[in-house]
């Protein structure tokens, strides 16, 4: 509608303007372009992470997180140059840069089962997604690698990082539990196997504040499983918690008879015991070693067995038994067993400060006033032997040696002596002359056998003496029998007896004449007049 | 949009009231405006053009609607625009048991194609890709064809101007569908279905054809078709 010309006329042409409707396009345009660079703004970061697999990976879904937030999304999955891993291309909120530091870690959450329960559950229904930990340290990076595994302790988390070096086989595994008297206050981080030294090396890490309970004096055993120990204090019967029965664990603690030591805040290593138990064996003291030679047997002794004195520990058995071939080095002759012991100052030191050469020679100067060594059974159940030690012996003027070990005269107590009294007593029993004794018992006894069968006629004679007897004193019953008193014997012999007795009462008078005058029965003479009462009023 | 178009019309009609006694003789003859007669906008009243007014509403009378052309190429431009946003976002977001899952226009037509459903693919390929795309050229190619010679007939551009009126208003079928999902599917923790910012962008795009569609004036089709 332009250019209509009409050259007659002049006309005013409009000029076509521009209708407000285009306001519309350029808002779209502008808020199109705004968009385009808000988007452009807000690109994340490109980082890659080298993850040894996918597993649970998907390209434009998985997020990566932060404390649950999520901070960017998994772009691009590719394979490393070699092929041996995967690269995952990841874009990272821009404002998440700071936290993408050189030793930042990533890992990979899904669901794992493992002894410390269900983890990554929610992931069962929205998949895997990568974690963050962010690091400390200063430099940024844009290439990572990933773990496997969610790390124990991440470079920021606060605790102590120590390492645990066993020389028995693995028995730990990533994530176990490190408990101090039932808390669980750290895990097994990493399980290495260094091949020079043949020892497994376990990295753990102890959480704050718990890590305050590390000082040096701090033993670590492992609690795996159930430890049944029969030792000279008994049996025992050691059990973590279910979990470490299951999957092991690390326990530690400072010994009782031990101070608490400084605390430690660097890294360093600890040697894993493998029982609470072996600790207090296989403990290392510095110790002076000294022997002891045994005349009789040294069963029952172990190495680690207890050396004590007066009760009270101060070393342990090293060899209960030092060797044929060792023992004829030194002297050929030597038929006492040399038995090894350890003394360890550091066990009279509650405070770890003792002299090793003060009490070398202080122990020297006991030897001479007379210590000496005894084997004592330690426990009765289950027969095992210890090294006592005590004054008493007689006192020597200079201490022995025995090869390079010095010598501490034994001497025989305890069970070892009962048993050699007890073998001298059988010995003394075996050379009594028995034998003559039971051959002399056995006339003696058979003449007696004779004396008693001849016994036993005179018994039977005696018998038939004894039957007329008792015919003879039935006959004397009957015979008394007439005797009784309303029986006429008694009666007439009562009567003759009271006859009798007035009779001698009427020769009376005769008798006393006769008395008086024994010739009157010859010479009848006048008879004295009678004597007559006399009273004052007759005369 | 109205107080602009107000605007407009108003200073459009200022300049059509100085130029009323000559304008009319630029039509073709047998049309209309021609003869000097217009077809008022809101009453469809014929009347003489240099009344200036509709003697019954009132409405300023045009022979023409006034800057139609610039106005329909306006909306398309918009609309065409607003397709980018649509293609390239997600329109519908299918959250199962926390698993997001973003589909945008075409990846939802791959994806029912690669899962056999051909029909559902191809009513959606038609709806949000073919009727869109098609609309849009049409009024642009009629922008054109009205303003420049065409060797299209007039019955031809006529034809082809009610088709896209015809077929327009089958585009808002995605959008009713991505409406009637998010309102049905919200099984919170379990399945939702979340609208996606294509779904706005493409639900402009539909409804800036349709007003596109409507503002170009058809009569100028004829206007050009006098040689």
């Amino acid at each position: 509608m332009n250019d209509t010309n009409d050259t007659s006329q002049p006309i005013v042409i409009p000029k076509s303007r521009f209708s407000v409707v285009w306001l519309l396009p350029l808002i779209a345009v502008i808020i199109g372009v705004g968009m385009v660079y808000q988007q452009w703004q807000n690109k994340g970061v490109e980082i890659v992470i080298v993850f040894d697999n996918a597993k649970g990976l998907e390209a434009k879904k998985t997020k990566v997180k932060f404390r649950d937030v999520d901070i960017g999304t998994l772009q691009e999955i590719n394979f490393s140059d070699d092929g041996f891993s995967i690269e995952a291309i990841i874009e990272i909120d821009k404002k998440m840069q700071s936290y993408l530091l050189s030793d930042s870690q990533f890992w990979v959450v899904r669901p794992r089962i493992g002894s410390a329960g269900i983890t990554g559950f929610g992931t069962l229904l929205s998949g895997a997604y990568i974690n963050i930990a962010p690091g400390k340290s200063e430099s940024l990076s844009q290439r990572f690698v990933g773990l496997e595994n969610p790390p124990i302790s991440t470079p920021t988390s606060q605790g102590i990082k120590l390492k645990l070096i066993s020389g028995g086989g693995k028995s730990l595994t990533v994530g176990n539990p490190v408990t101090y008297r039932g808390f669980e206050v750290g895990a097994v981080e990493s399980v290495n196997f260094d091949i020079e030294s043949r020892q497994v090396t376990y990295s753990i890490f102890i959480q704050a504040p718990y890590d305050g309970l590390i000082t040096t004096n701090t033993y670590f055993w492992n609690s795996s499983g159930l430890s049944f120990a029969a030792t000279t204090d008994g049996i025992t019967i050691d059990l973590a918690s279910i979990e470490s029965l299951l999957s092991g664990g690390v326990r530690f603690d400072v010994p009782d008879d031990l101070m608490l030591g400084e605390r430690i805040t660097q890294s360093r290593d600890f040697k894993l015991y493998s029982s609470r138990a072996s600790i207090k064996e296989d403990r290392v003291y510095e110790y002076i070693e000294y022997v002891i030679l045994v005349d009789d047997t040294v069963g029952g002794l172990q190495a680690g067995a207890p050396v004590e004195y007066r009760g009270i520990r101060i070393g342990r058995v090293s060899k209960p038994y030092l060797g044929f071939y060792e023992t004829n080095q030194i002297d050929s002759d030597e038929t006492r067993i040399p038995v090894i012991i350890h003394l360890e100052p550091a066990r009279l030191a509650s405070n770890n400060e003792y002299d090793l050469p003060w009490f070398n020679e202080q122990f020297n100067k006991w030897i001479k006033s007379g210590l000496a060594a005894r084997l004592e059974t330690a426990n009765y159940l289950t027969g095992t032997m210890k090294v006592s030690l005590d004054l008493g012996n007689e006192i020597q003027p200079e201490v022995e040696y025995f090869g390079k070990y010095t010598v501490i005269p034994s001497a025989q107590t305890g069970f070892a002596s009962i048993v050699s009294k007890t073998d001298r007593l059988l010995s003394k029993l075996e050379s009594l002359p028995l034998n003559e004794l039971v051959q002399s018992t056995n006339t003696a006894i058979s003449s007696a056998n004779t004396a008693i069968l001849s016994a036993n006629d005179t018994v039977i004679a005696t018998q038939s003496v004894l039957l007329s007897v008792e015919d003879t004193l039935k006959e004397a019953s009957l015979t008394l029998q007439g005797m009784q008193p309303d029986s006429p014997v008694y009666l007439r012999l009562e009567r003759n007896l009271a006859e009798l007795e007035r009779t001698m009462q009427m020769m009376q008078p005769f008798l006393q004449e006769i008395r008086q005058k024994p010739n009157s029965l010859i010479f009848s003479g006048s008879s004295p007049a009678d004597i007559q009462p006399q009273g004052k009023g007759q005369q | 949009m109205q107080n602009d178009k107000a605007k407009v019309a108003s200073d459009v009609a200022a300049q059509k009231k100085a130029n009323a006694l000559t304008q009319h003789f630029q039509y073709p003859p047998g049309t209309a405006a021609f003869e000097g007669l217009a077809n008022c906008r809101s009453c469809q009243l014929l009347s003489d053009v240099n009344v200036g007014n509709c003697p019954r509403c009132n409405d300023t009378l045009y022979l023409r609607s006034p800057n139609s052309i610039q106005r329909t190429l306006a909306l398309i431009i918009t609309a065409i625009l607003l397709y980018i946003p649509a293609n390239i976002y997600p329109i519908m977001t299918t959250v199962l048991f926390n698993d997001k899952t973003a589909s945008t226009i075409v990846g939802g037509v791959v994806l029912f194609v690669k899962s056999g459903s051909y029909f559902i693919a191809a009513v959606i390929f038609a709806a949000s890709v073919l009727i869109p795309i098609a609309k849009m050229l049409i009024i642009l190619w009629l922008c054109y064809a009205t303003s420049r010679q065409s060797h299209l007939s007039r019955p031809e551009l006529s034809r082809l101007y009610r088709a896209t009126e015809f077929i327009g208003k089958w585009s808002m079928i995605d959008i009713f569908v991505v409406a009637i999902l998010v309102a049905l599917v919200h099984i919170t923790g379990i399945m939702v279905v979340e609208p996606g910012t294509a779904a706005q962008a493409f639900a402009g795009v539909v409804i800036l054809t349709m007003i596109a569609a409507h503002q170009f004036d058809a009569r100028l089709i004829w206007d050009k078709q006098k040689k």
